[in-house]
């Protein structure tokens, strides 16, 4: 007889407060920060057990990984989500395989060591790419309503957290906010949000 | 005829279905499990006390179950698995 189990995570805590009955409930991520949500039965899919210590797979097996799952990704149908979800677009799936292939290279020709991103497909069918480290989180995303690379950024900091969000247009804007997510220094996201105002302002 | 309305109180939790693709291999769960329904301005939600995760979860092992904590602004989240007897 099959019965049914629950395993229960650890809290996020979250912010502000909400208190009417016409809630609007929060459209984007719930403030998941780096290991706010974490499994008692955390998904250990690939590390071995080699002459007795842990074998850590190296970055480019793990960007070869990702390949992969984008490649599962495009065999989803409609309603993979079950909440009338759509197949993902070629077109995003070519903008994000370029983006890591691009990524690979930087890796090679610049180091700049970005680490390969967890891969998620997004309801209206584009493609998400998810960083999380200490006190930092971005996310890159390709979507069906724009050819640019959406993003999101965030950052803890003792004051609180910071969070951009954005359009990146060019390779040298993504280059950017790697660079910040692997050795920008704490509150360094801050520059961006201002030099962000900045560029909005002399428009 | 029109579906009973009902209230939501602060003290009420609610449940999210969430697909198993949302799960990185660390348990972090993507923000994408929590955007809207494709072409509305809703996330659809169920009202844990008229429900249970694992009709939220469909009776599913691919999907997970986040329960949100209104009064305290928390999220949990709730694996279901299937254990053979």
């Amino acid at each position: 007889m099959a019965r049914s189990l629950l395993r229960t995570g650890i809290i996020t805590k979250l912010s502000s407060a909400t208190s009417s009955i016409d809630r609007n409930l929060p459209q984007f991520d719930w403030a998941i920060y780096e290991h706010s949500v974490k499994m008692k039965h955390a998904i250990q899919v690939d590390d071995e057990i080699i002459d007795g210590k842990p074998f850590q797979l190296k970055e480019p097996f793990l960007f070869c990984k990702v390949f992969k799952k984008i490649e599962q990704i495009t065999e989803l149908e409609s309603n993979w989500d079950s909440f009338n979800s759509r197949p993902i677009k070629i077109r995003c799936v070519s903008t994000m395989v370029r983006l890591l292939l691009t990524m690979m290279e930087w890796r090679e020709d610049l180091s700049l060591d970005v680490p390969a991103p967890f891969v998620v497909p997004t309801p209206d069918g584009g493609i998400q790419f998810e960083w999380r480290k200490k006190f930092k989180y971005l996310e890159i995303a390709s979507l069906p309503s724009t050819s640019d690379h959406e993003f999101l950024a965030k950052e803890r900091v003792p004051e609180g957290d910071i969070e951009l969000e954005g359009v990146l247009k060019s390779d040298d804007e993504i280059k950017e906010i790697l660079y910040w997510f692997v050795s920008g220094s704490p509150g360094s996201v801050k520059r961006h949000i201002d030099k962000a105002l900045l560029s909005e302002a002399s428009l | 005829m029109l579906p009973e309305i009902e209230e939501i109180f602060d003290e009420d939790d609610l449940y999210r279905r969430f697909t198993d693709k949302y799960l990185d291999d660390n348990g972090n769960l993507s923000s994408a499990a929590f955007q809207n329904t494709t072409g509305t301005d809703d996330m659809s939600v169920d009202l844990a006390r008229l429900t249970t995760p694992e009709r939220t979860a469909l009776d599913n092992e691919n999907y997970g179950v986040a329960m949100i904590k209104l009064a305290l602004q928390e999220i949990i989240i709730k694996l279901s698995s299937t254990a053979h007897q």
